[in-house]
This record gives structure tokens, C-alpha cells and sequence, in this order.
């Protein structure tokens, strides 16, 4: 998998499925109760994610960009095997804090937004 | 890619008019005048679409977090506004996107003036509007970023307008046609291209935002349900707004904007550079149209759309 290329708009669908599966799993646990504020505040963290995403176009294909997006690729695989099992409730979170913790690294190493300039010169 | 054959009948007439006319070997100045009527009514209201989707896009977002505060019930601060985390395209931009799409247009309105006129003037005129529009594009990229940089894109439009104005005055419409179509090829299609992410990033966060309503909704109804004794009325209405999110939910597909158009306005553009490159023949034509037919179709679509999203029932 590490070997494809993820696009950047690949790479923000990808958050999306995760904010949209994140959102089911939510609905699982009444609002305010311990698991359900934890997951309220990864929504956010995804949330805020995407939306950096979307305002910063970038290549995906620089080396350590690129390196980011395999991991958060890999990552975002561990989580569709667990998230619709409750029983692996711990282990999905364990990967969603993981998943969020690489966003932010990847966040730190976007070229300052934003316009189609860097797409048109693509 | 080909896409499916969906002929009109007027599009087989079109077809059939130019094949005959080809056969008995007439001059063909007005060859290409149908298919880019239709390219460039339907480009226009993709373009609008896109347009559309581009003014509506910080104001979902708004929305979104705005909702996002209240039933939090946190603290809102212009300062936290003015940061400009709230909105998705900063207003620079967003001029620039403006500028691209003006670009499209303008070019859409040359070849347009080019295939439908015989009037050297109106397609000079064409070529000087899209020289403005491309001066317009390269004053927003020059605000946005580094101003030394050259916009490899409005540089190609501009070899456009030179090469067409000199063919225009030279009466070679033709040719000016032709070349205003080969030049532009990577300059429209690196546009096209770009706008159409543009469209399938906002996309996604419209479906994150009514992902979030899908599950508040959820949530309004389960927490009456947690409540001693439930209000019934309350249940009804929170049944209600789950109904209301979960139509919303599955018609998403029918929200895509001006993305699907794109895709097609890039097809169809294609067929006009081989068309253009082509000895124009009627393989070449019938590929022509087939492609503009597809683009008209979801125009078509587009156009609804935009109808909808205009009419706030989106």
C-alpha cells in the first residue's frame, strides 16, 4: 500500500470516510458519557484536520510528505478493521489518537496556503 | 476514455449535415459551430456551477462550527473568527478561483466567437476579453504568492490571444480556431483540473457537515429517550430531524456541484483539441459530439442543481 501514490484529494476523502465512520461509532454512546467525549473530541481533531487539508494544496509525492500520508494510509486501514466492533473499542481509539497525533506532523509540513497557483504550475 | 454514445437528434442531424457536406467536398469554416455552441452554453453553466458552489463554500463552514458552538454551548470570539481557521478558502483565494473560472469563460466565449461568426472584430474582441480576464487570473495569483513566480497556465492563454488575434487579422478564422483550441490545451485542462478538486475537497466537507447533522439528530432523540419520562412530542420531532438529516444524507449524491460537469467539460474539451489536431473527418466529428453531448447532459443536471442550492432547499 505504501507504495501507491495517495493524492491529496485521495488523502482528504480518506478523512472523510474516518469522520463519517467516527460519527456512527459516536451514536453507539449517549452524549456527555466518558467514551462518547472522547470521541467527540477526535471528531474535532479529524474536523480540523480536513479542513487544513483543504486549505493547503500540496503535493503528496515530496519524500516526507509523502512518508506522512503512507502512515496515516496504513493507520486509517487498522482502523476499518476494528471501528464497527465495539469489542475492539480500546484498540480503534488507540489508532484514532495515532491517526490524529500523524495529521499534526503532517499539518506542521504543509507550504503555507493557499491558491491554485502550485496546482497550475503542477 | 469514450464515453457512452448518446446522440440527440439533433446532434445526428449536426452529424449528419457536416458528413454530407464533408463528402461533397465543400470548405468546412463552420464545422465545428454546433458542438461548440453546445460546449460553450454548457461550459457555461458548469463554470456557474462551480461558481455557485465556490460562494457557498465558507458559509456551510460558518454554519457548520457556528452549530458546532451551540451545542457545545462554547464561547464564540471574533478574534477566533478573524483567524481564518473558520473559513475553507481564504478570500485571496477565492479571487483567484474567480479569476480562473472568469478565465474559462472568456476562453469559452472566443472559441464561441470564432466558430459562430465570419466578423474578424468579434473574435477579436474575444481574444482581447480573454486577454483581460488572463491579466485578471495573473494580478490574484501575483496577490496571493510570490509575485516573481510565473503562472505557467496564463502564460499559455496569453501565447492564445496572440496567436489568435494574429490569425483574426489575417481573416484565417479557421486556423485561428484550430489554434485557439490546440494552444489552450493545457492551460484549460490544468484549469479544469484543478477546479474540479477544488469541488471534490468542498464536496467532502459538505458530506462531514451533514455527517455531523446525521448524528446530532441521532443524539437529540436518544438523550429524550434517557430523560424519566420522555416527552412524546419531543420523540416525534427529533424522529422528524433524523427523517430530515437521513434525506438530506442519501440525496449527497445529487449535491455534487459542479464536480461531475468538470469531468465531462474535460472530456468533451479533449475531443475538441484531437478534433482540432484531426484531418476531420466524420469519425472525428461523431467522437466531437458524442463527448459535447455527454458534457450538455450533465450541464444539464448542473443546472438543476444550481437551482436548488440557489433556492437554500439544498
Amino acid at each position: 500500500m505504501s507504495s501507491d501514490i495517495i493524492s491529496y484529494t485521495d488523502l482528504i476523502r480518506a478523512v472523510g470516510d474516518l469522520i463519517v465512520r467516527v460519527d456512527v461509532l459516536s451514536t453507539e454512546f449517549d452524549p456527555g458519557v466518558p467514551k462518547r467525549l472522547i470521541l467527540d473530541d477526535i471528531r474535532d481533531d479529524l474536523d480540523v484536520f480536513q479542513r487544513k487539508l483543504v486549505r493547503a494544496y500540496f503535493d503528496t509525492t515530496t519524500p516526507q510528505i509523502k512518508s506522512k500520508v503512507d502512515s496515516l494510509s496504513n493507520i486509517n486501514s487498522e482502523i476499518k478493521k476494528t471501528i464497527s466492533d465495539l469489542d475492539k473499542f480500546t484498540k480503534t481509539l488507540e489508532q484514532l489518537v495515532k491517526f490524529i497525533e500523524v495529521g499534526q506532523e503532517l499539518v506542521k509540513l504543509l507550504p503555507v496556503p493557499l491558491s491554485l497557483r502550485s496546482a497550475l504550475l503542477v | 476514455m469514450r464515453l457512452t454514445p448518446n446522440f440527440s437528434s439533433g446532434s445526428k442531424l449536426a452529424f449528419l449535415v457536416v458528413t454530407v457536406f464533408m463528402l461533397a467536398g465543400c470548405p468546412k469554416p463552420a464545422l465545428y459551430r454546433e458542438p461548440i455552441v453546445r460546449y460553450q452554453q454548457a461550459s457555461t453553466v458548469v463554470i456557474e456551477g462551480a461558481r455557485t458552489e465556490y460562494g457557498l463554500a465558507n458559509s456551510r463552514e460558518y454554519d457548520s462550527l457556528l452549530n458546532a458552538h451551540l451545542a457545545k454551548r462554547e464561547r464564540i470570539s471574533l478574534s477566533e473568527i478573524d483567524k481564518g481557521d473558520w473559513r475553507v478558502i481564504s478570500a485571496d483565494a477565492l479571487a483567484v478561483r474567480m479569476s480562473a473560472l472568469d478565465a474559462l469563460t472568456k476562453h469559452g466565449k472566443l472559441l464561441l466567437a470564432l466558430a459562430s461568426s465570419d466578423a474578424p472584430d468579434r473574435a477579436k474582441d474575444a481574444a482581447n476579453s480573454l486577454d483581460d480576464a488572463v491579466k485578471g487570473l495573473r494580478l490574484s495569483l501575483n496577490n496571493n504568492t510570490a509575485p516573481d513566480t510565473v503562472d505557467a497556465k496564463a502564460t499559455a492563454f496569453a501565447g492564445v490571444v496572440a496567436e489568435v488575434t494574429k490569425l483574426t487579422l489575417e481573416a484565417k478564422i479557421q486556423k485561428a480556431l484550430d489554434s485557439a483550441i490546440k494552444s489552450s490545451e493545457s492551460a484549460v485542462e490544468g484549469l479544469i483540473v484543478s477546479i474540479k478538486d477544488d469541488m471534490a475537497n468542498l464536496y467532502e466537507r459538505r458530506r462531514n457537515s451533514l455527517s455531523l447533522s446525521r448524528k446530532s439528530a441521532v443524539d437529540a432523540y436518544n438523550l429524550e429517550l434517557t430523560q424519566k419520562i420522555p416527552d412524546a412530542e419531543k420523540l416525534k420531532k427529533n424522529i422528524s430531524g433524523i427523517k430530515k438529516a437521513e434525506e438530506d444524507w442519501d440525496g449527497l449524491q445529487l449535491m455534487l456541484g459542479a464536480g461531475p460537469g468538470l469531468d465531462a467539460m474535460l472530456q468533451a474539451h479533449q475531443e475538441l483539441v484531437v478534433y482540432a489536431k484531426s484531418p476531420k473527418n466524420p469519425q472525428d466529428f461523431s467522437e466531437l459530439v458524442e463527448a459535447v453531448d455527454a458534457f450538455v447532459s450533465s450541464a444539464t443536471v448542473i443546472a438543476d442543481s444550481i437551482k436548488v442550492l440557489r433556492s437554500g432547499k439544498e
